[in-house]
């Protein structure tokens, strides 16, 4: 800060002072471009000539748009010559020169490169989104661009071919390029399918690319129910199927289109189940209930459509049961489970025992599924002291209430 | 005899037998300890890794005249980061000649282009120091997939430094238009396309300045550069308090001064990422100032001497976050860009510094045309550099008071149409061991003596070194060396314990 560099004020007036020689003799010499050609076809050899009086401290200094370089000259006659290198001639598009004698621009000038025309050109095609919907909005987009065999894109104003085929219709439209690329919207059908297109410019034709038109949402549609009787018995399963599901341009769903079953019993609870569609039909099944029941079930697409609403009755499998108590009550014996033709139920009829004192408070639930017909529940000495009790039994939807003193 | 060697042996013995166990045991601690050592733990989770900003030019984009998807507005902040990605990996792959990083804002046929060109370079021993410093991208197209786009880069402007071998050749400031054609691969935007085109007609708009004003009260400037007493140079630091800077601004006052010169460093401030409460105080000190009715000199970039092309970008984004946000303050006379600079031509060249300060001149002047800009020059000599950019011209004198009005009338008969301020002069009176026992008191009021009648009778306005005697000093000031340092602690006009120095009332103004 406050420090006084003598010495770094004499060098600064030392790089001073050096630098002005340079600069007239730099002024004093200004070589003239003989070539006066300033646009080239990528590929084709450049060389720039100048015109001088005798060697000079000469340098190009070359930039396009992937960066800059500098070369030195060869000497011809009097005169300097720069070749341009091979990968500023290939590049199109505008290459800038300054000619830098003795660290200083003593002239400059511009290059204008064009695309190789003759040799056989290349065609990149971008082509995207892939899947679209059918219907009128959606679109997918084909964009193209063509190259030389540099890789340098062709001018504005290039026109490209671009075909499209869906089921019996080819159309084809020729495109402008413009902004590199030319583009066209490919608009959805109404129809599921596969849209193919490419393009061409020239002899030069890309290959086939596709996009897949994907049914629309899905409408409305109707379920129906099967099962083998209409009895609750908590063991045969019931059956719910769509029928063709469709979207409003008649085509089939996706496979694969999850369909939700809500069934709704006479408690009001929701039951679920799900199943995805297969050529449109979604099936899904769920287990009878155990009791008597009334059920109303409707399917949904989430989000898209809904089924009608269909009903399903179950009728009472089980009549009755008879109860037996042993071991001085402490050991209840629930069965025999009979069905509607007097056969054993299946094992896993849910059996619920609620437990009360005299003076009606709430002590235990005991829960125990059937096996073979019956069901047992054991009230431990531990547990349940001696006393009076009084018990609520549930099962298959019918209730059985007892009073019940335990002495032993 | 006998008995000594017996007496050796075992020594010998007992002591190999310790030191083998010693390394056995160091052995097996160091095999286990290896065993241990595994990956970080958090290098499990494949975070990224957040990263300093290291290229940031001003972008403006255009995308109203877009005839394809509409752009959202984060891939548009994906596009502009990956863009300036591949002109900062290129930058840097020119600078060294290496391919490093290119591939991952380049298409395999993009890449292949840059690649020719480092190899060329490399051939011919030739290499660029190159930035970008404003960019004007209008969005042409944008494909509904959101996989391509492409848009027209104007008005790039772009400075390069080329260098032969080891040594700058030459030096250059363009201004391109460039039509890109962009993809997204692997998550990355990568230029596909890339073509200079015709530099359409650039009309710059054109800045109305107005200085004058300001210009015309220059030369009544009396003025101490200021540090608080607590915490020189770190006036804005953790012990910032606005009623020690009131207090100081009371003493100035009553001197009759009616400028201060503070200082903002680079990195305190945040480099590109300028801190808010940084600025927050900044206002604050403005704002005392303006109520003491005095008007302020900033003084940008203290501490920064890294003047390389590569860091352009983030040293103007750092000065326009400041510029613009104080601009408008009444109490601002105006920007000195740098302290000094001219001491760091021999470490960072003359030329890269001329062109840093250069630039930051004409980038300043667009942000805040109201205020004028000046470089504080350590010397009357040095302060001939760039004199026709600058508004005013500063400069700083630490030498014999005598020959300063030679000095002073010499610079004058080259800058004849700017006013000239002296914004730095002073002399410590510290007295010790490290001077020799060579300074006192009574030199301070002699030096200020001779300097304040020549200022007076010459009509110079003036910036005097400082306020206040410093019990600390930091290293980056004037180095470690004691014999460097001591001195100065007492530049001031009140000593260590708040005691007006005699040169006080030397200092003033009537």
């Amino acid at each position: 800060m406050n420090l006084k560099y003598f010495i770094l004020i004499i060098l600064f007036q030392l790089s001073c002072s050096r630098e002005q020689v340079s600069i007239t003799h730099a002024e004093n010499f200004r070589p003239q471009i003989i070539s006066n050609k300033t646009i080239y076809e990528a590929g084709e050899t450049i060389s720039l000539e100048f015109k001088t009086n005798g060697e000079v401290d000469a340098k190009i200094l070359l930039k396009n748009a992937y960066g800059s370089s500098l070369i030195a000259p060869e000497l011809n006659n009097n005169n300097i010559v720069f070749k341009v290198p091979v990968n500023y001639r290939k590049k199109a598009g505008i290459c800038n020169w300054v000619l830098i004698v003795n660290g200083k621009s003593v002239t400059k000038g511009e290059l204008q490169i064009l695309p190789k025309s003759k040799a056989k050109p290349t065609l990149e095609t971008y082509f995207g989104p892939r899947s679209i919907t059918a219907g009128i909005s959606d679109y997918s987009m084909l964009v193209c661009v063509t190259t030389d065999i540099y890789d340098n894109v062709f001018p504005e104003g290039t026109d490209v071919l671009f075909r499209s085929q869906f089921l019996n219709t080819i159309s084809e439209n020729t495109i402008t390029s413009k902004d590199l690329i030319s583009w066209k919207n490919i608009p959805t059908t109404k129809k599921a399918g596969r849209i193919l297109v490419n393009t061409s410019f020239k002899e030069v034709t890309s290959s086939e690319l596709t996009s897949i038109v994907f049914p629309s949402n899905a409408v409305k549609f109707m379920i129906k129910a099967d099962r083998n009787h209409n009895y609750a018995d908590g063991n045969q399963i019931i059956k719910f199927q769509t029928d063709v599901i469709l979207d409003k341009y008649k085509n089939i769903v996706s496979d694969g289109t999850m369909v939700n079953f809500i069934v709704e019993n006479t408690h009001g609870a929701l039951l679920n189940t799900v199943a995805p569609t297969i050529r449109g039909i979604a099936s899904a099944s769920i287990l009878h209930p155990s009791e008597k029941d009334d059920w109303k079930i409707t399917a949904y697409v989430t989000g898209a459509a809904k089924s009608n609403t269909i009903t399903a009755k179950f009728k009472t499998a089980i009549k009755d049961y008879e109860v037996i108590f042993s071991e001085s009550n402490r050991s209840i014996t629930i069965g025999p489970l009979t069905s509607f033709m007097q056969q054993l139920i299946p094992d896993g009829i849910l059996i619920q025992l609620e437990i009360y004192n005299k003076s009606g408070k709430h002590l235990e639930t005991k829960k125990v599924s059937s096996i073979k017909g019956f069901g047992h529940i054991n009230l431990e000495k531990e547990y349940h002291p001696n006393g009076d009790y009084h018990l609520k039994l549930k099962a298959a939807g019918i209730h059985k209430e007892f009073d019940l003193t335990l002495d032993e | 005899m006998n008995k000594l060697t017996k007496t050796i042996y075992r020594v010998l013995l007992i002591a190999s037998f310790l030191a083998i166990n010693a390394l056995i045991l160091s052995g097996i601690s160091a095999v286990l300890s290896y065993l241990n050592t595994g990956a970080d733990k958090s290098s499990m989770l494949h975070l990224e890794v957040p990263m300093d900003k290291v290229y940031s030019p001003k972008v403006t984009w255009k995308i109203s005249n877009n005839p394809g998807r509409t752009m959202e507005k984060q891939t548009l902040a994906e596009i502009e980061g990956d863009y300036l990605n591949a002109w900062h990996v290129r930058n840097i792959a020119f600078k060294k000649n290496d391919r490093y990083g290119v591939s991952d804002f380049y298409t395999d046929s993009a890449k292949q282009r840059v690649f020719e060109h480092i190899e060329l370079n490399k051939k011919n021993k030739n290499w660029f120091k190159s930035t970008t410093l404003e960019h004007f991208p209008e969005l042409n197209f944008y494909s509904e997939d959101g996989t391509l786009v492409v848009f027209t880069d104007k008005n790039v402007e772009r400075y390069q430094e080329t260098y032969q071998n080891d040594s700058l050749l030459y030096q250059q400031k363009d201004t391109t238009n460039y039509k890109v054609m962009m993809l997204l691969e692997d998550g990355f935007w990568r230029i596909r396309h890339f073509n200079q085109i015709e530099n359409s007609k650039i009309i710059k708009p054109s800045i109305n300045r107005n200085i004058k004003p300001i210009l015309s009260s220059i030369d009544k400037i009396k003025g101490i550069n200021y540090y608080p007493q607590k915490s020189p140079w770190d006036t804005f630091g953790k012990s910032f308090n606005d009623s020690i800077i009131s207090n100081d601004f009371n003493i100035i006052n009553e001197m009759g001064l009616n400028t201060i010169r503070i200082f903002i460093q680079y990195e305190d401030f945040g480099k590109a990422n300028v801190k808010s409460n940084k600025l927050e105080k900044l206002k604050k000190v403005l704002d005392a100032a303006s109520r003491h009715k005095l008007k302020v000199i900033i003084t940008l970039f203290d501490f920064y001497g890294d003047y390389d092309v590569t860091n352009w970008t983030l040293t103007q984004r750092h000065a326009e976050t400041i510029v613009t946000a104080v601009k408008n303050h009444p109490a601002l006379l105006g920007w000195d860009i740098k302290n000094e600079p001219d001491l760091d031509f021999n470490s960072r060249g003359r030329q890269s510094v001329l062109s840093w300060l250069n630039e930051m001149n004409t980038k300043i002047k667009q942000w805040d045309p109201n205020h004028p800009i000046t470089i504080g020059w350590s010397s009357p000599e040095a302060a001939i550099n760039l004199a026709n950019e600058v508004d005013y011209v500063s400069y700083h004198y630490y030498r014999e008071p005598h020959n300063f009005i030679i000095a002073h009338n010499q610079l004058k008969s080259v800058v004849t149409d700017k006013p000239v301020v002296l914004q730095e002069y002073g002399y410590s009176s510290y007295d010790g061991f490290w001077n020799m026992y060579l300074g006192s008191d009574k030199k301070q009021i002699q030096y200020y003596t001779t300097m304040q009648q020549q200022l007076v009778d010459e009509k110079v306005p003036f910036v005097f070194w400082t306020l206040y005697d410093f019990e600390k000093v930091p290293t980056d000031v004037a180095g470690s060396l004691p014999w460097r340092t001591r001195k100065q602690h007492f530049f001031g006009c009140i000593d260590l314990n708040g005691n007006k120095k005699s040169v006080y009332e030397i200092l003033k103004q009537p």
